[in-house]
Formats: structure tokens, C-alpha cells, sequence
């Protein structure tokens, strides 16, 4: 056995001491040690855990548990070291966290509703019949109310049933609630506080099988973003909820794709 | 009964003796007890009781760089330490004087 197995294995049973009494101890063994006559066998000062065992004992060092010990026998640079490491695992789990709950974007106050939409009796919101082929117009305006940029990427057209046509955009990104110049729908970047209308245009369209006599209501507006490397769906709950009534009801369509 | 297990119980005084002599270091403690006959003292039991001894204040220490390998440590006796080393002869010489007695036929 070496000097520095026998050093090894005494720290390893002086393991629960506070780092810098052991760091202590070693040294004095490790001087110690080297001051040992030559041809000195290591075997004559006894095991290294009877030396350690020794030495606890004339020193009246008690064996010391719990996390108070545990945290006080590793050394301060590597308690720091991990401190910050798992410091920072938490804060990048919690950014991950808050990245992936992160929804900015909210109802703005104005809707466009169809030229044909009427109040719903005994229930709130407008109500309009489906009428197969005839133009539908339904627009909503969106807001950033978050401190960050997202960028916008359209409305799902797996989630506006009943329409088939484009979607639109209003070019300016101010908090205007009249009618302004429309642009056919591309992704955009949102800032911070700014405004957009995105608004439906085409026509009723049996994108989904509806009986007659049935109806079915639109109670929010499902608008796709990206933050960062996130994908996610913003769900802007309607002022008024929309709903579709099917006196003639609507046999399904195949391969409509209305909406970007 | 083994002269280790008799000596546990006046180590502290004999380490104290030599160290009161003058200042010195942990292998040239265990150099002087060896000499004065007890060799039966383990290496790790000294260093030990010079650790307790200077957490008592009975001894004070400084490093002293070494031509032969890593700084020394030395060890001096304070006043605490002279007056416990007194106490203790005392006591010594008190259950020496009556073992004596008792042995002796």
C-alpha cells in the first residue's frame, strides 16, 4: 500500500468530519508520513481505519450523521459548485416551465359579426343559420397583452367548422377598432401591446356532419403562436358566443381546408 | 494489563511534559516518548492528543516550513497548559506514591 492509499482510506473513515478538520488531519498524517524513517512499513502504524479510529478516539472526535454533518464534511468549493449547478437546473427547469404556460395573446374588445347574425333567444350571444355556400364574415381583434414578442401563425382550420374560405388580417398593428385595410393572412411577429384583426372570410361550408334541426356554438377562437422554440394554441374566449343553427342540417364535406 | 492501555489515561500529561520542554513537532514527540520507554504509544494517538490539547488551549501551534518535506507543525505549551501539565504531575505523583504502596509487600 502507498502513502496516498493509506491517506485515502483514513479520510474515507473520517469521512463525516467537517471538510476542513479532516483537510487537517491529512495533512499532519501526510507530514507525518513523510517523515517516517525510510524502509518504515506503513502495516506498523496500524490500518488505516484502526489509525482513524485511533486518532477519533484521542482526539474525542465523536461520529457525527445527519444532513448538518453531510453538508459540513464536503468541501465548500463543491458545495458551492453544486449549489449553483442545481441553482441553475432550477431556474432552466422554471423557464421551461414558464416558456411552455406562457400565452400572451388575448381578446381585444372588437368582433365582426355575420351580416345575418341575429341575438340568441333565451341565451346569450348571436345566433346565425347555416346556409350552405352563402358568404359567412366573422373577425375577431387580438392584443399582446404579454412582454414579449410572439409570432402569430394563424387560426387552425381543424377548429372553425362550418366555414371555408381565407383568412385575413388587418394590415396595421395599432389598437383601431374601425375597419381597416385587409391583408391576406401570413405569420407575423406580435409585439408587446399591439393589435391585429384576423378575420374569416368564405363561405358556410359542411366541414363537419350536423343533423337537422341541430346547432352547435362557437365560444372561442383558437389562434396558433410560437415563443421561442414553443408552438402553442391561445384560446380567445368570444365576447359573444356564435351560434350555428342547422334547420336543413349538413352532410360532411371531403378535403375542405378552409384557414391556414 | 497491556502499558497502551495504561498510558491512554496519562498521555495527554506525558505529551504536555514533553512539549513544556520545548517547542516541538508531532514526530519528534513520538521520537521522545519512544526514547523515554513508552513505546507502546500509537502514532494516531498522539497526533490525536495533540489535536484535543490544542482545542483545549492547553497548547498553541505554528506552521514552520521544512527542508526535508512539507511545513512542520510546531506545538508550545500555554499558560493554560502549564498549569493543567502542574495539576496533573500532582495527580500523577499522588496514585504513583499510593500504587507504590500498595504493590510493594
Amino acid at each position: 500500500m502507498t502513502s496516498e492509499d493509506y491517506l485515502r482510506r483514513v479520510d474515507a473513515a473520517l469521512r463525516d468530519l467537517p471538510w476542513r478538520q479532516r483537510r487537517e488531519l491529512l495533512g499532519e498524517l501526510r507530514a507525518h508520513l513523510e517523515e517516517l524513517p525510510g524502509g518504515t512499513e506503513l502495516s506498523e502504524l496500524g490500518t488505516p481505519e484502526e489509525y482513524a479510529a485511533d486518532l477519533r478516539s484521542a482526539a474525542g472526535l465523536e461520529r457525527r450523521r445527519g444532513l448538518v454533518a453531510f453538508l459540513r464534511a464536503r468541501r465548500p468549493r463543491n458545495l458551492i459548485l453544486t449549489g449553483a449547478v442545481l441553482a441553475l437546473i432550477g431556474l432552466a427547469i422554471g423557464a421551461v416551465v414558464w416558456i411552455d404556460s406562457y400565452q400572451p395573446i388575448a381578446f381585444a374588445g372588437g368582433t365582426q359579426l355575420p351580416l345575418d347574425a341575429k341575438p340568441s333567444l333565451g341565451q346569450a350571444g348571436e345566433s346565425i343559420v347555416f346556409r350552405k355556400g352563402r358568404p359567412f364574415e366573422y373577425g375577431i381583434t387580438i392584443r399582446n397583452s404579454g412582454r414579449f414578442t410572439v409570432r402569430v401563425l394563424g387560426i387552425p382550420a381543424s377548429n372553425t367548422d362550418f366555414y371555408a374560405g381565407r383568412l385575413l388580417m388587418s394590415e396595421d398593428q395599432s389598437g383601431r377598432m374601425d375597419e381597416r385595410p385587409l391583408e391576406r393572412f401570413h405569420p407575423f411577429d406580435m409585439r408587446p401591446g399591439s393589435f391585429r384583426w384576423l378575420l374569416l372570410r368564405g363561405g358556410y361550408a359542411c366541414t363537419t356532419g350536423m343533423g337537422k334541426g341541430t346547432g352547435v356554438t362557437w365560444g372561442a377562437i383558437p389562434v396558433r403562436f410560437r415563443f421561442l422554440w414553443r408552438t402553442g394554441t391561445a384560446w380567445i374566449p368570444l365576447e359573444e358566443p356564435l351560434t350555428f343553427s342547422f334547420p336543413n342540417g349538413c352532410p360532411p364535406a371531403t378535403g375542405s381546408s378552409p384557414t391556414p | 494489563m497491556e502499558q497502551a492501555q495504561l498510558l491512554k489515561g496519562v498521555l495527554e500529561l506525558a505529551v504536555l511534559a514533553v512539549i513544556a520542554r520545548r517547542e516541538t513537532y508531532g514526530y519528534e514527540i513520538l521520537s521522545t516518548l519512544e526514547q523515554a520507554g513508552l513505546d507502546g504509544v500509537g502514532d494516531a494517538s498522539v497526533y490525536g492528543t495533540l489535536r484535543r490539547l490544542e482545542q483545549a488551549g492547553h497548547l498553541t501551534s505554528r506552521l514552520e516550513a521544512s527542508d526535508s518535506g512539507p511545513a512542520r507543525k510546531y506545538y508550545a505549551v500555554t499558560p493554560v497548559g502549564r498549569e493543567q501539565l502542574r495539576t496533573g504531575t500532582e495527580a500523577w505523583t499522588r496514585i504513583g506514591d499510593a500504587l507504590e504502596r500498595l504493590i510493594e509487600p
